[in-house]
Parts: C-alpha cells; sequence; structure tokens
C-alpha cells in the first residue's frame, strides 16, 4: 500500500514539473507585460526581437528574476525578464 | 480542470511592504527643481503637509538657481518675473502662512550638496537633467536617513523613482542602481535646462508633468503611511497605463 501512496505522490510532483516547464517567461519594458514561451532563447534574442516593436533602447539593461544579466543567458520557463526602460529626463 | 488556486497564484505573492516613514520622522523637507513638475506638486503638497496634521512644523525649503521667464508660462504657474525659487516661496507663504518656507536661489552642485543636502531629509527632485539625478543619489547614498523621490518624463511618458535609506541601510535601491544612463551622467556643466531644451525643439506636455508630479505625491503617501511596496513606476498618458515595479531581491 505504501507503494501505491508513492506512486500518487510521484505522479503528482511530474505533473508539476511538467505545468512548471510549460510556464511562459515574463517579460516587462516599462509599462508593457507580456507572456511568451521564449525558454531556451537568449536575452540577447528576446532583445532583438523586441527592439523595434517596443522602440526598446539598445542601451537598457536585462534583469533576470531581479538580476542583472549579459545577452548570453539563456532564459528558462517560469523566468521574470525585465528590460530595464531609461528615465525620464525632463521635468523641469 | 486546472487548479484556479495555482493559476492565480502570482497574484498571492507577498507583497513586501516598507515600513512607514512618518512625515515625523523628517527634519526637513526639500522640492528641488522649480519647473513644469515642481511647481505642479507644490500647491497640493504644501496644502498636504498643512492639513495632515504634522507637516506644518517641518520647513520646507525650495531650490532652484533658474529665472522664470514669460515663455515658461504654456508650463509653468508664476505670477512675477525672476527666481524660481523665490517666487514661489513668496507665493507659497502668502497661500500657506502655516507652513515654514525657505528659497535657495541656487542650483545644487558639487560643491554645496553636502551643505543643503543632510540627515533626515524628504526630497523631492523634479529636475531636468541625469548629473543633477547622480550627484542626489551620491549625497543621500552617504546619509545614514533620507528619502529621494525622483521624477522625469519624455513627451508622454515617464517614471518616479523612490530611494529609501533609513538608519543606514537602503531599503530600495538607489535611483542609478539600475539606470546606467543616470550613473553615467556627470558633467553638471553640460546639462540644457528644460528652457533651452524647449528652445532647440524638445519640447514638454504640460499633462505629462502634471502626472509626474502626481506620483510623486503618491509615491509620498505610500511611504509615509506604511503602503510602498516598489522602487519605481513607469507611466504613460496616451495609453493610462501606470505600472510599479519591485525590484528588492
Amino acid at each position: 500500500m505504501a507503494g501505491s501512496g508513492d506512486s500518487r505522490q510521484e505522479t503528482r510532483s511530474r505533473t508539476a514539473e511538467e505545468g512548471k516547464s510549460t510556464q511562459p517567461v515574463q517579460i516587462r519594458y516599462g509599462i508593457h507585460r507580456l507572456e511568451a514561451r521564449v525558454a531556451g532563447k537568449t536575452v540577447g534574442e528576446i532583445r532583438k526581437l523586441l527592439q523595434q516593436p517596443l522602440n526598446l533602447d539598445p542601451r537598457v539593461i536585462a534583469l533576470l528574476n531581479h538580476r542583472q544579466v549579459t545577452d548570453q543567458t539563456v532564459l528558462r520557463a517560469g523566468d521574470q525578464l525585465e528590460f530595464v526602460r531609461l528615465a525620464g529626463v525632463k521635468g523641469g | 480542470m486546472s487548479n484556479s488556486f495555482q493559476d492565480l497564484s502570482p497574484a498571492f505573492e507577498e507583497i513586501r511592504k516598507i515600513p512607514a516613514m512618518p512625515l515625523e520622522r523628517f527634519l526637513r523637507i526639500l522640492v528641488i527643481g522649480l519647473g513644469g513638475v515642481g511647481t505642479a506638486l507644490l500647491p497640493h503638497l504644501c496644502r498636504y503637509l498643512v492639513y495632515s496634521g504634522t507637516g506644518g512644523r517641518i520647513p520646507l525649503l525650495l531650490v532652484d538657481g533658474d529665472d522664470f521667464e514669460n515663455r515658461n508660462r504654456e508650463r509653468q504657474d508664476f505670477r512675477a518675473l525672476g527666481n524660481k525659487a523665490n517666487i514661489k516661496a513668496r507665493e507659497m507663504r502668502q497661500l500657506f502662512p502655516e507652513l515654514s518656507i525657505r528659497s535657495i536661489p541656487e542650483l545644487i552642485v558639487p560643491e554645496n550638496v553636502d551643505f543643503y543636502i543632510e540627515e533626515r531629509s524628504l526630497i523631492f527632485l523634479a529636475v531636468d537633467n541625469h548629473a543633477s539625478r547622480r550627484l542626489l543619489s551620491q549625497r543621500c547614498r552617504m546619509l545614514s536617513s533620507t528619502v529621494l523621490i525622483s521624477g522625469g518624463n519624455e513627451w508622454s511618458d515617464g517614471n518616479v523613482q523612490i530611494y529609501v535609506r533609513w538608519d543606514g541601510e537602503d531599503l530600495t535601491s538607489p535611483i542609478t542602481r539600475f539606470h546606467p544612463e543616470i550613473e553615467a551622467a556627470t558633467d553638471l556643466s553640460a546639462v540644457l535646462s528644460c528652457d533651452e531644451a524647449a528652445r532647440t525643439g524638445e519640447p514638454q506636455l504640460l499633462f505629462t508633468n502634471l502626472t509626474v508630479a502626481a506620483h510623486m505625491l503618491n509615491t509620498l503617501y505610500a511611504v509615509t503611511t506604511g503602503g510602498l511596496a516598489y522602487e519605481e513606476l513607469y507611466f504613460d498618458i496616451v495609453p493610462g497605463t501606470s505600472v510599479a515595479i519591485d525590484r528588492r531581491q
């Protein structure tokens, strides 16, 4: 009986893992937020993809799960990627 | 069928609020920069200080080295010509005699920043250049306790950042931490004022200035009442969107 209990537990955790692996990457840039299934791509590839549609400034830094990363970093399912929009200069 | 609680889990992430920094903790409040944003937030800040019950006892310092000229009228409300800090201080004293308001008709530069920015200052930074933002950020990082609320904008969009440092501990990130464009801005002498920038084809929109000012005041309310859970806020007035960002680890 103990064996069948373990098997149920295994099934549950496998399902959770499977769910996790299909999670999209959350991407933010200023007011923009989107989710995309881009696990396996690099930060630099996403930067290129978004450069035109979001008018992404090439100088912005990338944060992956709140830590600064290089463009070579590979994304994983469920990651949170932020390109930090440049601060507004004016106001005076 | 999916588990609805799992689906909603991001909404239930722990919201980590910064402990309240009530106004009583501050020894002075500064508004640095009295252009489109600074003049928009100032009367509302004064009214809030008077009627919040405690703010009226805290000295309010208005800082700007520029003069108001007639061509500033499209975005700025002044009743006389002359130095912006002096004129606004006079106007606010008439409207709010309960407040102790002083003017500092100077630009903040490396030579005077230590003198004017002291411990337990609450600073509204509404300037028009990153070199000044960098200077103020550096100074605040050297102090033990201070709160810096900095706003900036482009044509229809902008951002507000808040740096809270208390008892020697950074409770939010310094405003240069994720902004290399501010960190790299070192040359105050190369700064074009917004008035000069407007003349050279970089105009600003009054409504965007007002939105920066409103968000700076909202941030004040959040940090003084214990509701602050972000360190930067972005907005764009055209789609009507504001997004608050928390980058704390």
